[in-house]
């Protein structure tokens, strides 16, 4: 369904939706931007946050087993990150906990209407999603709204029809110019084993991890014991990652382990599911501090 | 809850945003911060704070009994320090009782320390491990330019065309630091690097000098030697900025570029070359440990500071010299004077004005003798001299040279406290161990290294019983009868900012969002220091001759060992081996030794090597690189499987008073455990 809303009204909806439920979303700390537990609807703010909001379905470090089943609604999260999760549970999909978490936390998604400066989503699925629980879209006086969750809606919600639905594409068709996309026709093809951008990178890469914290589909964990098992976000770019008994490891140099990264988001991935393992945020460009840019190596390829 | 907090790591003080349950950390967010971080952060800042929810936490004080400890009450724990410290005080007088403070606790933390030995227990007996890290900045910068501190501020760098690191491994030890520098290369500024080994960094070098250990203070008097016989120096600045330079010609003549290069092993080309680059670029000099852990480390640095004066990269834009500090709060425990010879704001103990102002603020009289020095105090109890020791958040038995005297020292002790957050390798040793809060859990400021003051504060509730040390020592103070009237960090925070120069009218609401580089005026602070004059009034060059370092190889030792950090372990490992990630990455010791030497003595990788020196042996594994060049091995010190320190060189600067842990000489063989 096509809804509208008064953008003066959002407000007053996530108040109430405060009133019913746990409401997370982006909120100014200085001169960042991150998702905090909202108090009131005045609080939330639709510029975009360092990372997305991962954490709530996949935590950074938990106790395994662990759940609790209060049920969460983060609103304000991009379609860049919400399309990343999406592709989590293609993979995480058959953990218990993940799809605990998953079923309970709900994620309204909000769509950029101005390209940002890392990101290159019109390569993938752009910023609008085919599928989504609701999708907010700033049109000016109003937000276009598209709901597939009926409890969600607000008060204020009057019917859309035919007019959103046009301006919403008018201002999608102007993102694409402003955001061209990147050529990935065949990537999965064209990209080499060889490729030497991959030592390029491993000269300045100083192993923060941050490409893969920072990335909305990126899952894989560590697990280990502490008085109880516990499993944390892993990072490819780590040595130990890979290293086995007796000090063996098939990935004994950072460009390989690099070009671990770039090839199972490009190519392995596609393989087994037919898309890559990449939603366009940018994210692991602004959190690199050496700048290693994927758009670059995919204009590279 | 969400609070906006810094890294516990290096001295970088990247800003971190933490997201907890009061319980539990849910997210670690970078802040955008563009000063320092812009929004990135290293492995430590990502996976490195898991320690703080260690369950291994200490949650209860511990009272020795037998060869383990018993559970006892924060009142029990009190009265028994306040008994014995007495008892101690009173029968051998004020100076036998020692006081290592932590550059890992708050300047708050710092601050009551420090004025705990000075004003409760009368003696100078405080130190901490910029001792053993920084000590000759201190000195060497005050000296030359009138303040240890770096000169210029991190985003500074960005100003600057040339980068000079000396003795630092930057994109290890402060890697954001590092990674500022290498996305400034990238865009067509210069690097020269000195430094032994192949680091990461020197991918980057336009210059890249390997000298030979030990041989810094003669690489920067040639290049000295170059810049004048070329005539690059800024003549117009050393008259007007500066004094002694006659004094300093005449050492540095000695020094022509083949002396120089005989010495240092550096070609004279790239001498030459990288002296020439430095003189004629807006440049900052980046140096670490490998500048001040010499036994010439005060002549080190005020090496650098002649050759920054020389061609007047000091005091402006994009140039300066920065010494890097290794812990988040190193900087601000030597601004709170937790040194054996300073008082809060560098004034030495000797100085009576300077001392007036603190008898007289803390209404007692202050010793003027300069106390022991952290690595004297284990040598004093070792005489007998100190009897008791009170150890805030260190770890010497891991972190000191010659760690086997250290635990010795112990045993003569008649009472030893440890206060820390984990019963670390120096805590199994004590009689009473008192456990306290990390960063996560209290309030606070640290300074970084560009002198910049920020908010620390809680995002988790404390584990069991534990408290902040400032609150710890407090309730000391107290128990002792002094009326101390703190009730909460800022209370502290504003006795500092009315005695303390540097820190001048600071409130916690002039950095409630960010922090501010000192010196502060109100909430002003000074992102680039000696503009107009520098703060000792002009600068002075203050030359010294290269001595050979007090080790050297001959055929009992022909190697050179050298020590240093790794990436993703910290210290002594207190914090970083409880994290998971970081722990796995680097879990176990190693040496580096260059597979030429490896291959003559029938070495190969992972094999164990026996390392014997003067003091004592190790083994530990080996590992074949050629980032070390041939007779000289590295190794990490972070590790008690290998505790490497048992085995380093504790001679130290006679100034500064800091070990020359870069250069000790050692002999290897194969060892079949």
């Amino acid at each position: 369904m096509i809804y509208k809303l008064k953008k003066e009204f959002l407000q007053e909806y996530i108040d109430d939706l405060i009133k019913n439920y746990e409401v997370w979303g982006p909120k100014k700390i200085g001169n960042d931007v991150i998702f905090s537990k909202l108090e009131k609807g005045s609080e939330f703010t639709d510029e975009r946050t360092i990372l997305g909001p991962k954490n709530f379905i996949y935590p950074p470090r938990e106790k395994i087993g662990e759940i609790d089943d209060k049920e969460v609604i983060v609103i304000g999260v991009k379609s860049c990150d919400l399309l990343g999760y999406r592709m989590l549970d293609d993979v995480l999909g058959i953990d218990p906990s993940y799809a605990e978490r998953r079923k309970r936390v709900h994620f309204l998604n909000f769509v950029c209407t101005e390209p940002c400066q890392y990101g290159f989503c019109t390569t993938f699925s752009g910023p609008r999603l085919m599928e989504y629980e609701m999708q907010f879209t700033d049109i000016g006086n109003y937000y276009v709204i598209e709901c597939n969750n009926k409890n969600l809606i607000g008060k204020r919600f009057e019917e859309g029809g035919e007019n959103e639905i046009k301006a919403l594409e008018i201002i999608m068709s102007d993102f694409y110019k402003k955001m061209p996309p990147l050529d990935v026709k065949d990537l999965d093809k064209k990209i080499s084993w060889n490729d030497p951008k991959y030592a390029e990178f491993a000269k300045r890469c100083i192993s923060c991890g941050a490409c893969n914290f920072a990335c909305p589909t990126c899952f894989c964990f560590d697990t280990y014991d502490d008085n109880g098992l516990y499993r944390e976000w892993d990072s490819c770019i780590l040595s130990g990652f890979t290293r086995m008994a007796g000090n063996i490891n098939p990935r004994p140099t950072l460009d390989l382990r690099l070009r671990q990264r770039f090839m199972h988001k490009l190519k392995f991935h596609y393989e087994n599911f037919s898309y890559y393992l990449c939603t366009g945020c940018g994210r692991c460009i602004e959190t690199c501090p050496v700048r290693i840019d994927i758009r670059d190596f995919i204009r590279g390829v | 809850m969400e609070v906006k907090t810094v890294c516990p790591y290096c001295g970088v003080g990247c800003n971190i945003i933490v997201v907890s349950d009061g319980n539990k950390i849910l997210n670690i967010i970078p802040s955008k911060y563009d000063a320092i971080n812009y929004g990135t952060i290293c492995i430590k800042g990502w996976k490195g704070l898991s320690f703080a929810e260690s369950n291994k936490r200490l949650k209860k004080p511990l009272l020795k009994k037998g060869d383990g400890f018993i559970e006892i009450t924060w009142e029990e724990a009190i009265k028994i320090a306040v008994k014995r410290l007495k008892e101690i005080f009173e029968k051998y007088g004020p100076d036998s009782i020692g006081f290592q403070s932590s550059a890992k606790c708050t300047n708050e933390d710092n601050y009551l320390m420090q004025k705990l030995a000075r004003q409760v227990f009368k003696t100078n007996n405080v130190d901490h491990c910029a001792r053993s890290c920084h000590a000759s900045t201190i000195e060497g910068l005050i000296s030359t330019i009138g303040s240890g501190a770096m000169t210029t501020s991190i985003r500074d760098i960005d100003n600057s065309e040339l980068y000079f690191i000396i003795g630092s491994n930057t994109t290890e030890q402060h890697p954001i630091i590092g990674a500022r520098i290498i996305n400034n290369v990238l865009i067509g500024k210069k690097l020269i690097l000195a430094d032994p080994r192949k680091i990461q960094i020197s991918n980057f070098a336009t210059i890249h000098m390997r000298q030979y250990p030990g041989t810094d203070l003669a690489l920067l008097n040639t290049m000295a030697n170059v810049i004048v016989e070329k005539g690059l120096y800024d003549k117009k600045f050393i008259e007007e900025r500066t004094e002694n330079f006659e004094e300093y010609l005449k050492v540095i003549d000695f020094y022509d570029v083949d002396r120089g290069s005989r010495i240092t092993g550096v070609e004279p080309e790239l001498i030459e070359k990288a002296a020439i680059m430095y003189a004629k670029s807006r440049s900052i000099i980046f140096y670490a440990m490998g500048i001040t852990q010499h036994t010439q480390g005060t002549e080190n640095v005020q090496a650098i500071a002649n050759l920054a004066m020389l061609t007047g990269n000091i005091g402006k834009k994009g140039t300066g010299i920065a010494p890097l500090r290794g812990h988040n709060n190193v900087q601000g425990a030597s601004d709170m004077g937790a040194l054996a010879d300073f008082l809060p704001g560098y004034k030495r103990v000797y100085d009576d004005e300077g001392r007036k102002i603190f008898e007289k603020a803390w209404n007692t009289q202050l010793p003027s003798k300069p106390g022991a020095a952290l690595n004297e105090m284990f040598d004093l109890s070792r005489k007998g001299k100190i009897k008791g020791l009170y150890i805030m958040g260190e770890n010497p038995v891991i972190s000191e040279p010659e760690s086997d005297l250290i635990i010795e020292s112990f045993k003569n002790l008649e009472f030893l406290i440890v206060q820390d957050i984990f019963l670390t390798e120096t805590a199994i040793y004590a009689d009473l161990v008192l456990p306290s809060l990390s960063f996560a859990e209290k309030l606070g400021t640290f300074t970084n290294t560009e002198r910049r003051i920020q908010m620390v504060r809680p995002f988790l509730s404390p584990p069991g019983e534990a408290k902040a040390d400032w609150e710890i020592i407090t309730m000391i103070a107290r128990e002792m009868g002094y009326d101390w009237r703190y009730s909460s960090p800022e209370d502290i925070m504003n006795e500092i900012s009315s005695l303390v120069p540097q820190y001048s009218g600071l409130t916690y609401s002039c950095i409630e969002y960010n922090g501010v580089q000192w010196p502060v005026n109100g909430c002003k602070g000074t992102e680039i220091m000696h503009t107009q004059n520098f703060t000792r009034g002009k600068g002075k060059f203050i030359p010294s001759y290269w001595k050979r370092p007090d080790e050297y190889t001959d055929k009992e030792y022909p190697f050179i060992l050298t020590t240093g950090r790794l990436y993703y372990q910290f210290h002594t490992g207190t914090m970083t081996r409880k994290s998971n990630i970081l722990e796995r990455e680097a879990p176990e010791p190693f040496a580096e030794i260059n597979p030429d030497d490896a291959k003559t003595m029938g070495i190969r990788d992972g094999d164990c090597i026996k390392i014997t020196s003067k003091y004592g042996s190790v083994n530990i594994r080996a590992r074949l690189t050629d980032m070390v060049p041939k007779g000289i091995l590295f190794a990490p010190f972070h590790y008690f499987e290998s505790p490497i320190n048992r085995i380093t060189n504790p001679k130290t600067d006679p100034v500064a008073k800091i070990p020359e842990l870069k250069v000790t000489a050692v002999r290897i063989e194969r060892c079949y455990p």
